[in-house]
């Protein structure tokens, strides 16, 4: 790896910056032990589960039972299809806020028209609302009208979750964006539209690529819609994973956390695709002069 | 006056002077844009009203005719010594958390913005604990956490007499894993508006011979505020809410300790089938959070002019 | 008994309470108007009545149902015997499951929408206290007496009376169980009894204890802080889970009750002195001999410390613990054997259940079709099946001749289970009293254990639980 360029008024080996990579060695061992064990909990044997910490023999037959027909035997729905559901669900979500909010995020950036404050609390304050207070309710509407059990309605109520995220930090994206550059595509003959969409949207590109990553995984780990919303026929897979918990006598932790693993990859697989997005964007301090 | 602009694709063939737009469709447009935004979440409101309606009925399972009985369920909650023991709860862990993670999260922005060898290697995974769904994350949180069989009692060489989830830890115990799993969240926000802000007058200042905490202090962070004070307001808001990992850690025991108003609604609704008793308390949840946010967003407010105006 | 669900107001009901505002004069007979508390859509009659002619188990073919269950190893035991009932009967089932933790949440959720979504689900019988009054249950007694309806050799009585009683209330303060109608089959039950590591008493030389305080002793003398062992796992969390299993049975054996009927009010006796005292010993137990973490424990933490040889003896569910003696599934597999427990004073063997029972919506559209299917699950002839094919086992069967029959064929490697059975089942019902506020009373029951465990004096506690729950048990209409 290249050596990294220094900020202003950085050395490269000081005591500083050695104390600085370890309190950041320190967060990560604290933030990544769960997960290791977790991957170790996953290889272990019934057991074997609990009464081991460190030591044991690993298998991989806990992977194979949450993708076979046992996995759907004992959760009533096949794990590939639930993720399917999830991966529907997540990304019809996320683009619809996208679509939508964006646009939202642009007026009450750009412009502070007048009740621009208003418009995005009322927005935010749809995530006030405690869960519990509206999934009752919300259930009964939701059979009357035919949206219980489908992937249609939980992408409107995932909206709860997505929209005031995308909106709020897409605004503080637009709100910081120079004017000038749309100043001078517009100048140059373009309409505001597509001065927005080929000046404009590239420069919040980090912006896009941080709120989506967001909303995608708090809309994929969300538990207590889709556990009150759906029934057998579109179930997302943070459902699907607790029912490996088992009941009755055993619980099965090793399963529960082979399946919360696999249902781990797909998020995964977004923010790795996304992170190059994160990235310093383009440099808007190139245009103030 | 030469700039690096971006690229830009050539300009249209024809060049004509754009149809002046009348003065009050451009007036219209910000509106325009933002209604669909507002429309999709209408149909939430609905629920919503019949759920915070049901607050004034005597409602539950056992209750054969409700009927309206006004403001009495919010007097008797209000003079129960157990629901105001829920708001202390909620308002502590809310509060500890918020500020533990923000501290933390834009700790670990800004070192990761240092790009030194240990940053690079693990940006990657910093997000992971965000991958595991909070109910999860209870769960096995839950395993580690045992005294009999946990292995942190193991590692750490605290024997099996340690009880993380006591009267007294588990409060401490179930903030600790909201930070863990939450604190990627700010990092990740915050990092992303550092590495957006410009270059230059962090430049400038360093040919002027300034320091770096100086440069932090008058410039960095001002300009950080915004998207600090998102993170805030959305780690705050659903610190006050939260239900999945603490249910699964402690059902809000021992007795009270770890008892948040969601839990509490939770068991008196869906537990207890006393509807209108846990709309009461979700009601009352729904006040406090609006009027800490309204709080939260007019300081963000103020903060965004403070960083507009230090950027001249 | 018609059906009451969930209240939504129709387009007249909103208009109306924006212009209603807050005023309480006309709200009431708003509520009145639209049908507040005598349910939102028609009202559901029973069922039974309409089946006629000769039994057939084909008699709903081609319907379609739908049954809401949870994780367990019933389920698991049933879930390829569905094909078979296709088979038989035409009927093509929807099993949808729900986890453990939240399966409550769901089933009051559809219950009280009255959305029709599941014809028959799994339930408890607690429940029955909750979910009976509302009307969301259907009363199965006419279905039983409905020869159409019902295989002439079904044999009901065959089920364990005491299972049938605790499955059947008439929702007055006051009536015991087995009044009233049938709200729910037994489908599996469990007693709660000791299951203990016969290979450490066997190495010790010492056998489980006979009484109370001989329990508490030989707890004390197992238990091993430094080896991180210990000598009993009971529950104790923040739940009504935490007093039915152990705490419930030595309660009742003690010679305790938890309500006494004092002419039509229930008046809470959890505060008796000799309740205070044997709920001061269970907790001290608790302290001295327990899970350190004891407020969290849940069964499967027992039974699982059990199956590590972390705990020697477990005071809970014979079916929770005896999975833990099926080779693979556990550490001590195969080291476990069972005994009823301590008696009580007066040699008795009070002993509390539980029973998964399968119960039918009231709002069902295929009335006959769940019934069926109730019917076929609850017989002899699946449930041996069950038996001798479920994954995990089958404990314990409801059905005496089948306990007798193919359970007994397993338990050769389940030292001490049928003895223990056959001692208890005699005196093994619900030993609460039943009434409509018991989660909540019950829960409050639990947290009290906490706060004594915590410190706070044992009989002030009680007296103060007392009094509350007085208070909520009559309260109800």
């Amino acid at each position: 790896m290249a050596a990294r360029e220094l900020g202003p008024g950085q050395r490269r080996f000081s005591p500083a910056s050695i104390g600085a990579d370890l309190v950041l060695l320190a967060w990560f061992v604290f933030s990544l032990f769960p997960l290791v064990w977790m991957v170790l909990l996953a290889l272990k044997t019934d057991a074997e589960q609990i009464s081991t910490y460190f030591a044991f023999t690993p298998t991989l037959e806990n992977f194979a039972t949450v993708l076979s027909s046992e996995g759907e035997r004992l959760t009533s729905v096949d794990f590939t299809d639930a993720l399917l559901t999830s991966v529907i669900n997540c990304v019809g979500a996320v683009i619809v806020s996208l679509v939508i909010g964006i646009p939202a995020a642009y007026a009450a950036g750009r412009w502070k028209y007048r009740g621009s404050n208003d418009v995005m609390f009322t927005i935010l304050s749809f995530r006030f609302a405690p869960e519990l207070m509206v999934i009752v309710p919300l259930f009964v509407i939701y059979n009357q009208i035919g949206l219980f059990d489908t992937n249609v309605g939980m992408i409107w109520v995932l909206q709860l979750v997505t929209m005031p995220l995308i909106v709020w930090i897409l605004r503080s994206y637009f709100q910081d964006m120079p004017a000038e550059l749309e100043q001078a595509a517009l100048l140059d003959g373009y309409t505001r539209k597509r001065a927005f969409l080929m000046v404009a949207l590239p420069l919040v590109r980090p912006g896009i690529a941080a709120a989506a990553l967001l909303a995608f995984i708090f809309a994929w780990n969300n538990y207590v819609f889709p556990l009150i919303l759906t029934g057998s026929q579109n179930t997302p897979v943070t459902v699907a994973v607790t029912r490996f918990l088992g009941g009755g006598g055993q619980a099965y932790y090793n399963l529960t956390a082979a399946a919360a693993i696999i249902a781990a990859l797909p998020p995964l697989l977004v923010a790795l695709s996304i992170q190059r997005y994160l990235v310093r964007g383009l440099s808007f301090g190139a245009v103030k002069s | 006056m030469t700039t690096t602009a971006p690229p830009r694709t050539p300009a249209p063939v024809v060049q004509r002077e754009p149809r002046p737009v009348p003065a009050w469709r451009r007036g219209l447009r910000p509106y325009v844009l933002s209604i669909p935004a507002v429309l999709i979440i209408v149909g939430i409101l609905y629920p919503f009203v019949l759920g915070a309606y049901y607050a004034f009925l005597n409602y539950a399972a056992v209750v054969r005719q409700p009927v309206f009985v006004g403001l009495e369920n919010f007097a008797n909650t209000l003079s129960d010594p157990a629901f105001w023991s829920s708001v202390r709860v909620t308002l502590f862990y809310a509060v500890v958390a918020t500020v533990v993670e923000t501290v933390l999260g834009v700790g670990i922005a800004l070192l990761l913005n240092r790009s030194s060898l240990i940053g690079r290697i693990f940006e990657r995974v910093l997000i992971l604990p965000l991958m595991i769904a909070p109910v999860i994350a209870g769960v096995i949180w839950g395993l580690m956490f045992n005294p009999q069989y946990g292995v942190l009692n193991y590692v750490l060489g605290l024997g099996s007499t340690f009880d993380w989830l006591g009267e007294t830890t588990a409060i401490w115990s179930v903030i600790l894993v909201d930070v863990w799993i939450y604190t990627p969240f700010v990092a990740i926000l915050v990092l992303a508006g550092i590495r957006s802000l410009p270059k230059e007058p962090f430049e400038a200042s360093a040919v002027d011979g300034a320091s770096w905490f100086y440069m932090f202090r008058r410039l960095m962070l001002p300009m950080m505020w915004p998207y600090i004070l998102v993170a805030v307001i959305f780690r705050f808001m659903d610190s006050l809410k939260i239900f999945d990992h603490v249910f699964v850690l402690t059902a809000g025991g021992p007795g009270d300790a770890t008892r948040t108003l969601q839990i509490g609604a939770y068991q008196n609704s869906i537990i207890q089938l006393q509807y209108s008793r846990g709309s009461t308390y979700m009601f009352l949840l729904w006040v406090i959070v609006f009027l800490t946010a309204r709080y939260l967003v007019s300081v963000l407010g103020k903060a965004q002019r403070r960083a507009a105006g230090s950027e001249e | 008994m018609t059906r009451r669900d969930l209240w939504t107001p129709n387009r007249r009901d909103v208009l109306r309470m924006l212009g209603v505002g807050g005023a309480a004069v006309g709200a009431s007979s708003l509520l009145a108007a639209c049908g507040l508390g005598t349910g939102g859509g028609p009202a559901t009659e029973n069922g039974a009545a309409e089946v006629t002619g000769g039994f057939d188990w084909r008699k709903a073919e081609g319907a379609e149902i739908s049954i809401l269950q949870t994780p367990h190893p019933y389920q698991v035991a049933f879930q390829p015997l569905l094909a078979e009932f296709t088979e038989l009967t035409g009927i093509t089932v929807k099993a949808d499951l729900v986890a453990e933790a939240d399966y409550f949440t769901r089933l009051n959720t559809e219950l009280a929408s009255g959305a029709g979504n599941y014809d028959a689900f799994m339930i408890g019988a607690y429940f029955i206290w909750t979910y009976g009054p509302p009307g969301w249950m259907e009363d199965l007694r006419p279905w039983l007496e409905n020869s159409s309806a019902t295989h002439p050799d079904y044999d009901f009585e065959d089920i364990y009376e005491g299972l049938r009683r605790s499955t059947s209330w008439d929702f007055q303060i006051g009536s015991p169980l087995g009044t009233g109608g049938q709200w729910a089959i037994p489908w599996g039950f469990e007693t709660n009894v000791i299951c203990y590591n016969k290979t450490e008493f066997d190495r010790r030389g010492i056998r489980p204890a006979e009484t109370f305080d001989d329990l508490i002793q030989l707890a004390i003398d197992l238990t091993d802080r430094a080896n991180n062992k210990y000598g009993i796992a009971f529950r104790g969390s923040r739940s009504w889970a935490t007093i039915h299993p152990g705490f419930m049975t030595q309660f009742t054996r003690e010679g305790c009750k938890d309500y006494e009927l004092q002419g039509d009010q229930l008046t809470a006796t959890m505060n008796s002195p000799q309740a205070v005292d044997f709920t001061r010993k269970w907790v001290e137990l608790a302290k001295a001999a327990g899970p350190t973490s004891w407020t969290n424990y849940e069964y499967p933490d027992c039974t699982g410390d059990l199956g590590a040889g972390t705990a020697y003896m477990v005071y809970d569910a014979d079916s929770a613990t005896y999975p833990q003696n099926i080779a693979g599934n556990s550490a001590q597999a195969g080291n476990l054997a069972w005994h009823p427990g301590p008696a009580g004073p007066d040699g008795n063997y009070a002993t509390n259940l539980w029973t998964w029972s399968l119960a039918m919506n009231s709002a069902s559209r295929n009335k006959l079709a769940a019934w069926l299917f109730i019917q076929w699950a609850t017989s002899k002839e699946a449930q041996t099946k069950a038996v001798q094919t479920g994954q995990a086992g089958f404990a314990d069967p409801t059905r005496k001749s089948v306990f007798d029959g193919a359970f007994k064929q397993t338990l050769g490697n389940f030292p001490g289970y049928q003895e223990t059975f056959e001692k208890v089942i005699a005196s093994t019902d619900i030993k609460f009293t039943p009434q409509t506020s018991f989660f909540e009373t019950t829960e409050e029951w639990a947290v009290a254990l906490q706060d004594i465990y915590a410190g706070q004096d044992a009989k002030e506690r009680l007296d103060a639980l007392a009094e509350a729950n007085t208070a909520a048990v009559n309260r109800a209409s």
